[in-house]
């Protein structure tokens, strides 16, 4: 058989590649092994003062290792907080931390003569580095209770790592997918909010009273907005509605003029499942290009942190309706008022991860008073203590359902002038013991996506 | 030859008691040595490219990428035993290697760079939004360690043991690839392509087997990197990893091979501490890599050659 040109050209590559292994292998090796490309006499010298330079290195790292802190003090209960202070998230993240220290603060930093330390460390909403982090807390610092994490796709993460790790206590933030609680299912792994789908499947109904019927969807592409939207879906497909579109861009977006401009013309509101700075950058292109569309807001679009910031997000901001664990600026309680006060002395105004991070850290300290502090017997006494917990916080009743996941409080509400310039929210809805749905979604592009 | 034999067996004893004589053995082995072994093992494929022709590729995770996302859904969410998925994935992974080292070998310097760099942003993206295959941002959960020759892997001991193995005998084998006459010839085409184009090499097959074999040292650390971090997602493979192993690899010496496992400890070990001291780690590794760089310009493992050198100077200045 005649051989093609490329034939002779890979054998005879072939062959002289397995005849160099073979007379490579034969000869005797060459001396030097820190490869370098020079040769001859000064690789010698050259070669001890390497061996010096590596001890060295050696040395500094084994004494490193022996002066790392490995001791547990008696008498003191560590909690490991995951936040997700770098990133997309690292403007509100600060608030989770102002809404946990309102919390130690009530109960002056122990717990029965236990002086609780935190042990702080900062991820960057993947789940890899809260993985990591969740394991340096674990395995390094010894701690008995993580906190944290901020973001879905973490939880999702560390909620997997704590099957893994029955000693340790795991009480989530903020972060609130679906998935998290209802299909990981760590026995030590508790959520003392809602998930993304709770928020917001009252606001479909409500959206539909209003008068849309065909409403196109833009959320950020993650765990998070897709409980969200998905929530909002559910209801709104069940009175009527339909969802014409769906746009998915990347969390950390900074341009949204292409996705605005792709919106089809003949929708009556647009579902809007972003936060943070996305949400920021959102609101202030749509006022720009008079996107004359009303709004439907993911729990986070219209949040207080994103209300506050000094971007020109009127036009757009105005009117939009959306549901989420804070109350609104008109709605007022005994334990609200004195929390709305409490935030207002440590320089800031509810949100919601203060409220968040207020509730769940809450929640996670009075576990600790009801067993004393004492987290003896694998954590045995606490861990039910928190299953068993219900207490009524600024923002209605919490409690647990089986899969340790809360049954909480909601609010719809729609954002509003106050008259000043700014902006106020007004209660459309509030909802009592909503507990969570049965369903995961995905990606939700149409009605038939959420039957 | 004795000293080097000395230096060889002392690191090596090193790294095997490592995981008894620490404290805090629950953390280091696992965060520290097995974290620092995979680094290193991945920045190898990368300075072993730059070290042999030239050519610093921020392509690497895509192999890696590849791989770990292979035997992560064909494994986790398909239960495809190990010993199946993870020869397939190595293999396609280092195939891989094949159709995009013909594209971006025909290029090089800043070109090949961004060549690789958008191969790898290509997988970030498709990981992204191809959410019913890749779970997208969420990524793969709970990835096991395998259970084989009636070890369990899942122990941080035992996967540190393996991760050192494989690592020394990729070490061993680049090192024995390096003396080979096609290794030889490799150091040719980096000094001088058209010299040796001009003696009668076909360069060209000769840098796709070295691109295809430094994808098969990420591809072997891809797999070895699921089992550490026991989860996979798009940031796993996005720009930013990428540019922590451009820094692992620059700050250990990027013209040595050895470099890229000296980076990898002395990165995991600094993080290791400076996250107890601040929360603002990354700028800490960033001023850290500056400060090397800024001192020994060739990296960890060029001072040395660079201490030599002012001595020289300075000799022929008092003469």
């Amino acid at each position: 058989m005649k051989k093609s040109n490329t034939q002779r050209i890979l054998f005879s590559y072939g062959n002289r590649f397995v005849q160099n292994l073979r007379q490579a292998a034969m000869t005797k090796a060459p001396k030097k092994f820190f490869g370098d490309y020079r040769t001859g006499e000064k690789m010698k010298a050259q070669r001890v003062r390497r061996v010096a330079l590596i001890s060295a290195v050696a040395g500094v790292l084994v004494a490193g290792l022996i002066s790392a802190p490995s001791s547990q003090a008696a008498g003191q209960i560590k909690i490991g907080y995951i936040n997700a202070t770098i990133g997309p998230f690292a403007g509100p993240a600060p608030e989770i931390t102002k809404g946990f220290n309102l919390a130690l603060k009530e109960i002056k930093g122990q717990v029965n003569g236990k002086k609780i330390v935190v042990i702080e460390e900062a991820s960057d909403a993947t789940a890899a580095t809260a993985l990591e982090k969740a394991k340096k807390l674990v395995e390094k610092d010894k701690v008995d209770i993580v906190f944290g994490p901020l973001s879905g796709d973490e939880g999702v993460a560390i909620a997997n790592y704590a099957k893994k790790t029955p000693a340790v206590t795991f009480v989530n933030t903020a972060s609130s997918a679906t998935e998290t609680t209802l299909q990981v299912k760590a026995p030590n792994f508790f959520r003392f909010h809602g998930d993304a789908a709770q928020w917001s499947g009252g606001v479909g109904p409500i959206a539909y009273k209003q008068g849309y019927k065909k409403v196109a969807i833009v959320a950020d592409d993650y765990s998070f907005p897709y409980a969200n939207a998905g929530g909002f879906a559910t209801g709104f497909c069940k009175a009527g509605g339909t969802i014409v579109a769906a746009q998915w861009p990347a969390l950390g977006t900074k341009d949204y003029s292409s996705v605005i401009a792709a919106l089809p013309k003949d929708i009556d509101a647009v579902y809007a499942g972003l936060g943070g700075a996305d949400a920021v950058q959102f609101l202030k292109q749509a006022s720009e290009f008079g996107l004359k569309k009303p709004l439907i807001g993911g729990a986070i679009l219209v949040d207080g942190e994103v209300l506050t910031s000094k971007a020109k997000i009127g036009d757009a901001a105005l009117g939009t309706i959306a549901g989420g664990p804070v109350p609104t600026s008109d709605y007022h309680s005994k334990l609200w008022d004195k929390f709305v006060a409490d935030l207002a002395s440590v320089g800031t105004t509810p949100n919601i991860f203060n409220v968040l991070g207020y509730n769940s850290g809450k929640s996670m300290l009075a576990g600790l008073v009801a067993v004393k502090g004492d987290l003896s017997n694998g954590q045995k006494a606490y861990r039910a203590a928190l299953s068993k917990l219900k207490w009524n916080s600024p923002t209605g009743p919490i409690s647990m359902d089986k899969n340790r996941n809360a049954i909480v409080s909601n609010f719809i509400y729609q954002v509003i002038s106050d008259g000043k310039g700014g902006f106020a929210t007004k209660t459309l809805l509030k909802q009592d013991n909503v507990a969570q749905g049965k369903k995961v979604f995905g990606r939700v592009n149409s009605c038939a996506d959420v039957k | 030859m004795t000293r080097y034999r000395a230096l060889i067996t002392g690191v090596l004893l090193f790294a095997i008691v490592f995981p008894f004589i620490t404290p805090d053995p629950n953390f280091w082995v696992s965060s520290g040595g097995t974290r620092a072994l995979w680094l290193g093992l991945t920045a190898l494929s990368m300075s072993y490219l730059n070290r042999n022709l030239g050519l610093m590729s921020l392509g690497q995770l895509f192999f890696s990428g590849v791989t770990g996302y292979i035997v992560a859904i064909s494994s986790v969410r398909h239960s495809v035993d190990y010993i199946y998925s993870v020869p397939i994935a190595i293999l396609i992974g280092t195939l891989s290697g094949i159709v995009i080292g013909y594209i971006a070998l025909k290029t090089k310097g800043v070109y090949f760079l961004m060549l690789t760099l958008a191969v790898t942003l290509g997988l970030y993206s498709f990981a992204n939004q191809a959410q019913e295959i890749t779970r997208g941002h969420t990524g793969i959960n709970s990835i096991p360690s395998p259970e084989a020759f009636g070890i369990d892997f899942n122990s941080p001991r035992a996967l540190y043991y393996l991760i050192l193995v494989i690592a020394v005998l990729i070490f061993a084998a680049t090192k024995f690839l390096e003396k080979t006459s096609f290794g030889i010839a490799l150091n040719g085409i980096r000094d001088n392509e058209d010299r040796m184009v001009s003696m009668g090499y076909r360069t060209l097959p000769l840098k796709m087997i070295a691109f295809v074999y430094s994808a098969f040292i990420a591809s072997i650390s891809g797999v070895l990197g699921i089992w550490y971090v026991t989860n996979i997602s798009p940031d796993s493979v996005g720009l930013l990893r990428s540019i922590d192993l451009l820094v692992i690899v620059v700050v250990g010496g990027a013209s040595y091979l050895g470099g890229a496992f000296v980076g990898a400890v002395l990165i995991a070990v600094f993080e290791a501490f400076i996250q107890d001291i601040t929360t603002y780690y990354v700028g800490a590794t960033g001023i850290l890599f500056i400060v090397v760089l800024f001192l020994a310009p060739q990296g960890l493992m060029g001072i040395t050659a660079q201490i030599r050198a002012r001595r020289s100077a300075s000799k022929a200045v008092t003469k």
